[in-house]
């Protein structure tokens, strides 16, 4: 009998399938709230005409919010280049020190930054410090994993190449492991740092300074057309530097 | 003869799965002097020249360069001696062509230029001649992945002259060329050699290669030494005893 390749595939989605259906009739998702729907443009209609007079603040607070999230990513990058180097098999120093630091990486992102927000506030108070804490934690978590594994995507020949001029182990990383990278570096970082940002609105929802803050609250007192402007300035915010990211990669090809 | 530069004692090399790359060769390697080994794929060519520099741990046996015997604690000091050539080139393709061949001081540098990427005056010297002798001036600040194959061979072999080896190593140099670049970048190995006064040693395929630049040919087989002969003596004889198990085996 020749031997086929199983059709694995298959047996994932129809256990996916089973395992949801199980799932829904657990849970009891109650579906008749889908009604509620027909009223969603009523409630739509209650955002509009936005409110602008608070725009210069909304501003200001989308400034700090923007400072949370590229700080957050100061501090990831700082973080992620240590033990990016450490958990790449092709570069560790020693056998411990790689389990560490692979460990160190995966509990960092296994934490979501929402929940560290949240326990650096009640360490440091409401504001921006605990935002830019947690997100330089969490992401290093994923800014590190990345990093390692576009080290370990190398070919050996490169650092072996400068093991056989004399190289020291920092010369290698220095003068070819680095350099090898440094693209999937700045893409990663560019990433975060969107990311970062988007993260830093909703952390700002839980205390951690910035338009977040502004935003819960306006809709709180149910100020929607105030809430209004300052999703639309997100928004904005987002798109910008969603075309400022594309740019930049655009550039360094 | 002269005294030998590179000194091969009872080297044996086992890798964890098993295999026996080496089972005792011993070898005196010599100043100004072309050597061609030769032997079948799998033959452990290529782990007794990595051993020379290094880049293999022997299991028992030892090498010397010169006084200096080949050990952890030595491994810089060998390596600025001992030059390597490699069939896949193994440059920083993303790097110029200049940053590839300055890399060739590394072993002499510290910390300073570690952080700065700053050479001094000498090393530019060194390396924009040594890109003028392997024919690529104009091509320094080119990235390296731009460059064709035996360009690239180019590059590595000026990242080998500024290193002002003793011992150049040439592990399958020409494999991946076409055959007019191999001749090219045989002639220009043994150019290089020849003006910079070291030793080469090289791994090879083709016979008739070996045979025109060789001043001496190494067979080696099943990890051992078969025979060790000057080039003018290598009958066809020895050569067919080499190779005669793997033409047999393919047929």
């Amino acid at each position: 009998m020749t031997r086929r390749i199983q059709p694995t595939v298959w047996w994932i989605v129809m256990a996916t399938l089973g395992l949801w259906a199980v799932v829904a009739w657990w849970v009891q998702v109650p579906f008749s709230d889908l009604a509620g729907l027909t009223g969603a443009g009523e409630q739509l209609a209650k955002y509009f005409p936005p409110d602008a007079t608070g725009f210069g603040r909304a501003l200001g607070q989308m400034g700090v919010t923007i400072v949370i999230g590229i700080w957050g990513t100061l501090l990831a990058f700082a973080l992620a280049v240590p033990l990016g180097l450490a958990a790449a098999t092709n570069v560790h120093g020693s056998r411990m020190g790689y389990r560490l630091a692979r460990e160190i990486l995966n509990f960092c992102r296994a934490l979501p930054d929402p929940l560290l927000a949240l326990i650096f506030i009640t360490g440091f108070g409401i504001g921006p410090f605990p935002g830019v804490l947690a997100l330089g934690i969490h992401s290093c978590g994923f800014l590190g994993k990345a990093f390692a594994e576009s080290l370990e995507r190398l070919p050996p020949g490169i650092a072996e190449g400068l093991q056989a001029c004399g190289a020291s182990r920092s010369q290698v990383i220095r003068f070819g492991l680095w350099p090898s990278i440094g693209r999937e570096v700045i893409g990663y970082t560019a990433y975060t740092t969107y990311r970062n940002i988007l993260m830093a609105v909703a952390l700002g929802v839980v205390g951690a300074g910035g338009i977040g803050v502004d935003l819960l609250r306006a809709l709180r007192q149910f100020d929607r057309p105030a809430a209004a402007m300052m999703i639309g300035l997100i928004v904005a915010v987002v798109v910008l530097i969603d075309w400022f990211a594309v740019s930049l990669r655009e550039r360094s090809k | 003869m002269t005294t030998p530069l590179v000194r091969i004692q009872d080297l044996v090399k086992r890798y964890p799965n098993g295999v026996e790359a080496l089972r005792g060769v011993s070898l005196d390697l010599h100043p100004g002097e072309t050597t061609v080994v030769l032997g079948p794929s799998g033959a452990g060519k290529s782990t007794l020249l990595r051993s020379i520099n290094g880049l293999e741990t022997p299991t028992s046996g030892r090498v010397w360069v010169g006084q200096t015997p080949v050990e952890r604690a030595s491994l810089r000091e060998v390596r600025q001696r001992v030059g390597m050539v490699f069939q896949q080139f193994n440059l920083v393709p993303r790097l110029s062509v200049m940053a590839n061949v300055l890399s060739g001081r590394l072993g002499r540098r510290g910390f300073w230029t570690n952080l700065t990427f700053a050479f001094p005056a000498e090393d530019y010297d060194l390396a924009y001649k040594a890109i003028a002798d392997v024919g690529l001036v104009g091509r320094e600040w080119d990235r390296v992945d731009k460059l064709s194959g035996g360009q690239q061979q180019r590059v590595a072999i000026a990242r080998t002259v500024v290193q002002q080896p003793e011992v150049i190593l040439a592990d399958e140099p020409v494999a991946s060329l076409d055959p007019a670049t191999s001749r090219e970048i045989m002639e220009l190995l043994v150019q290089m050699a020849a003006q910079n006064r070291a030793a080469l040693v090289l791994n090879l395929h083709q016979i008739e290669v070996a045979r025109e630049f060789g001043d001496r040919i190494i067979g080696i087989q099943k990890g051992q030494v078969a025979f060790d002969e000057r080039t003018t003596g290598l009958s066809d004889r020895l050569l067919a005893d080499l190779y005669g198990e793997t033409l047999c085996s393919v047929r």
